[in-house]
């Protein structure tokens, strides 16, 4: 779904919770009259569901999508092994291959991205542009932070992530 | 830990009488807490429970400093204050009785005793790990200590500046340090290994700098410096490896001499170990 220059995808989650409460809704509606009469807010609550989630992603999509460029234009391109907790704050790019993909369904994915040089942990706080698998070689920039906000190794908090059309031993 | 070691860096001993005291001191509140409470309850003029409660606050408030401290964090220690808090001061519907503080004591106990089998001990933390080099790192700064004695001390500070710059990320700083330090290198002994890896450092902190990626030529350690370098020198096929390898040597190079020769540099250098400690690892 496209809200202006923003694609919004709202998670599996989301829609999965709107989907349960409708069920659940429709049932209870059949089965009572006092549901029913209660319909007038309770379908605007169910599709609030669906709208706050929707309105929430749109709002971090735009946000990254205003301050891409600027990372861009920052980011120092390093290798996986120079990244320590002295870098924390510094916008940086990587070139690696995905080892690990966690958390997509929650619009919030963490990818374990390595060269050469080592792994980092690669945290994205809204839903990628493309969806991105184990196995392909991406080109992360982001900023260091630590895994924790103020405790932990340091890991990425990535802006942007793209699929790069290169082979895994390129950059391994 | 060498003699001119001990005479600057406090000597921490692997398991700090304080922090037993403080391990101690978790049950002996929270169950003094609730003895007390026994004490009092019997008595013409019985006191409020949530007095003596009071000693399970402070209880929880050690158990989540003695969590932080350690190098893995207990999130369940570390959020017991919290607990603390909403049992026993924040005014709620359930009263504070001598069996919730009891049980709260109990609770406090074993999560201190988990604290300590699962995450480690607080000799381990943070805090001790700060005061000296860990051993790879030691062992090869003893190393370039006996090859490299008495040097400069301001080409020591200059490689101090530059590793400390490159480790957070500031490239450019770092390689104009690493230039400004080889005009201070002409009668340094042995000037060749220094000004390769000054060299070494500047050519790829400025790269780094302008995202430039690995050049056909670049400057390497020869096979003469191998003996001083902390990590072998990859085969002549190899051009990744020695390109990346002779950065982590270079860097490793300057943090040995920093660290041997600039004696005020070490609480920097101390901060920045992790990182040292990352490029020595194959």
């Amino acid at each position: 779904m496209k809200i202006g220059k923003v694609e919004v995808k709202p998670s599996i989650l989301s829609i999965a919770v709107f989907v349960v409460f409708t069920v659940l809704l429709l049932i209870a509606s059949i089965n009572s009259p006092e549901v029913r009469s209660q319909l007038i807010w309770l379908i605007p609550c169910l599709f609030m569901l669906l709208v706050i989630p929707i309105a929430l992603n749109y709002m971090s999509r735009s946000q990254y999508a205003d301050i891409a460029p600027q990372y861009e234009a920052e980011a120092k391109t390093v290798r996986v092994r120079l990244i320590n907790e002295n870098m924390i704050g510094k916008p940086v790019r990587i070139e690696g291959i995905v080892e690990r993909v966690h958390f997509q369904i929650l619009n919030r994915p963490q990818y374990l991205v390595a060269d050469r040089s080592g792994t980092i942990s690669v945290k994205m706080f809204t839903s990628p542009d493309e969806v991105v698998k184990v196995n392909d070689v991406v080109e992360v920039i982001g900023q260091v932070i630590r895994r924790y906000v103020v405790v932990g190794d340091p890991v990425i908090n990535c802006v942007s992530i793209r699929k790069l059309n290169k082979k895994g031993s390129d950059v391994r | 830990m060498s003699m001119s070691d001990k005479n600057i860096l406090p000597h921490v001993q692997k398991s700090s009488p304080w922090i037993l005291l403080l391990e101690l001191a978790v049950p002996i509140l929270a169950f003094g807490g609730v003895l007390l409470s026994m004490l009092f309850s019997g008595t013409e003029y019985p006191i409020d429970i949530r007095f003596f409660a009071s000693g399970c606050v402070l209880g929880s408030f050690i158990l989540a400093f003695l969590a932080w401290i350690r190098p893995r964090k207990d999130i369940v220690a570390l959020t017991t204050p919290v607990y603390s808090l909403l049992f026993f001061i924040v005014p709620s519907d359930f009263a504070v009785n001598l069996f919730l503080e009891l049980l709260y004591a109990v609770s406090l106990t074993i999560l201190l005793i988990r604290l300590k089998f699962r995450f480690g001990t607080a000799a381990e933390s943070v805090i001790y790990r700060e005061k000296s080099l860990e051993g790879p790192l030691k062992a090869y700064c003893d190393t370039i200590c006996m090859q490299v004695p008495d040097l400069n001390p301001e080409v020591s500070h200059y490689a101090a500046v530059v590793f400390c710059r490159f480790a957070g990320g500031d490239f450019r700083e770092a390689a104009e340090a690493a230039m400004l330090a080889k005009a201070n290198l002409v009668s340094v002994s042995p000037a060749q290994l220094l000004a390769t890896a000054f060299d070494i450092v500047r050519e790829q902190a400025l790269l780094l700098e302008e995202s430039t990626g690995q050049p056909e030529q670049f400057i390497e350690f020869s096979a003469s410096d191998a003996a001083l370098l902390a990590k072998p020198l990859p085969q002549e096929n190899q051009l990744n490896e020695r390109f990346e390898q002779s950065l982590d040597n270079a860097l490793l190079v300057l943090y040995a001499v920093a660290w041997n020769n600039s004696v005020p540099d070490r609480s920097h250098l101390l901060g920045v170990q992790g990182f040292a400690l990352r490029l020595l690892t194959p």
